[in-house]
């Protein structure tokens, strides 16, 4: 197959820190282009999770309008690692290029969630197999507490993550959107990476009527986002059949804060790194249809999670409710 | 999901789901209609979290339209078996914020009615 001036070209390296880039690269995959997009990866050594979920999802939308596109001329070990996640695998060429050299990322897992049914299922898996693959480090203690003290805080982000892309993301006339799942560990160190992304209505529509939104531009809704109790549709009533706190965004930022690690967002043209905190920076990104998040976090910092005290940071203060609780 | 779970006012989440930690608000709400059912039924109703963590979301889904709802007399019918401590975290915060929310809307249909109340005698 040839590949004429047009191929869109893979860098070498796709990473969250370098994402104006990535981005650049990714709204190359125009799905109101006709034809077939051929997809050159020849350079591609290593990619990180966001950068493959935003790839995933932007194949899926130039799908949906009925384009195609092909990676091509992916290295052996790239192209083995890729084939693994099923989100990606009908966009690979079966030739791989000849040069190939292997970089460090161990474990790779993409998911892509396209029913709400699937959020436990993956939050659990996902977590599981992270908690799986501690380095040795970290299995020396390896019981059930070990194990625990990684897949709880884990599985409890990720079904988090994964509800609020199925349920605010598919606001605003936006119910066809699907969210993709990431997590990168390695096979030394404590780093765990974990990407989401969807392709839905994006924080600011989502917010957009929320008082906390200030003016009603991108960084102001994504801001807000991880604000405790903002919510698109908080629900103290009775009339309606669900409820929202507005946490769920808020607990997913603190549990990766408090093990160590830091969180990223973005939506529409903006990209925040460390939403929430007063020293927060936004980059401009060519723009995103949906919401991406990232994360960084230490498997270390997830044993001392304790969500006792999480949870006393957001309550009212007061009396606690007597709840009757038995062995 | 299977009904194994369920022995009339004994709802054992692990059993019922196969799952370690119970997550969204969908399959909270699924679960919700069980918890329904057996308050109907049964005097007081057993919630068992055994081998199970749940999310506020999770949480928040499963007791706080109920407790909107029927407030503090829900609680006298409950018991909570099998939590870890993460669990029982979760579950004093959402219902903590559910009975202020239920508080709330009390006090607030509390001064309608004496509003009613004054346009009716003026």
């Amino acid at each position: 197959m040839d590949h004429g001036p047009d191929a869109i070209k893979l860098p070498k390296l796709m990473l969250a820190a370098d994402l104006p880039r990535v981005m650049q690269c990714i709204a190359q995959i125009d799905p109101a282009a006709r034809g077939r997009l051929l997809i050159n990866a020849e350079e591609l050594e290593f990619a990180e999770p966001l950068p493959l979920c935003l790839l995933a999802a932007q194949l899926t939308n130039l799908h949906r309008v009925g384009g195609t596109a092909a990676i091509e001329r992916l290295r052996k070990p790239v192209a083995e690692r890729l084939e693994r996640m099923n989100v990606l695998r009908d966009w690979i060429s079966t030739r791989p290029a000849s040069r190939s050299r292997e970089h460090n990322f161990s474990s790779l897992q993409v998911s892509c969630a396209t029913c709400i049914d699937d959020g436990n299922e993956i939050a659990n898996t996902l977590a599981e197999r992270i908690a799986a693959f501690a380095p040795a480090e970290y299995c020396q203690q390896n019981d059930r507490m070990t194990r625990d003290g990684i897949v709880v805080p884990l599985a409890y982000m990720l079904a988090e993550l994964v509800e609020n892309s199925l349920t605010h993301a598919r606001g605003k006339g936006f119910g066809h959107a699907e969210a993709w799942i990431a997590s990168q560990y390695y096979s030394t160190g404590d780093l765990i990476r974990l990407a989401i992304v969807d392709n839905g209505c994006g924080f600011l529509k989502s917010l957009h009527a929320h008082s906390s939104v200030q003016p009603k531009i991108h960084m102001a809704a994504i801001r807000a986002a991880f604000l405790p109790g903002v919510s698109c549709n908080r629900n103290v009533g009775i009339v309606r059949d669900s409820l929202n706190a507005g946490l769920g965004l808020t607990v997913s930022r603190d549990i990766a804060i408090r093990s160590g690690g830091a969180v990223w967002a973005g939506s529409g043209d903006t990209w925040i790194a460390h939403p929430g905190r007063e020293d927060d920076t936004a980059k401009r990104i060519s723009s995103w249809q949906g919401s991406m998040l990232n994360f960084e976090i230490h498997r270390a910092g997830l044993f001392s999670f304790n969500f006792r005290e999480l949870f006393a940071r957001y309550g009212h203060p007061g009396k606690a409710p007597s709840l009757s609780f038995t062995d | 999901m299977s009904v194994e779970g369920i022995v009339r006012n004994r709802i054992a989440l692990g059993d019922l789901t196969g799952l370690h930690l119970l997550g969204t608000r969908h399959s909270a709400k699924v679960i919700r209609r069980q918890l329904v059912a057996a308050l109907e039924l049964e005097e007081s109703v057993e919630l068992d979290f055994d081998r199970v963590t749940v999310t506020q979301s999770f949480a928040d889904e499963l007791l706080g339209p109920l407790i909107l709802e029927r407030g503090h007399e829900l609680l006298t019918r409950m018991r909570f078996k099998g939590c870890s401590d993460d669990v029982r975290a979760v579950l004093t915060f959402v219902v903590g914020q559910r009975l202020l929310d239920y508080e709330d809307s009390l006090s607030a249909s509390g001064a309608l009615r004496n509003a009613d109340s004054e346009l009716t005698s003026f």
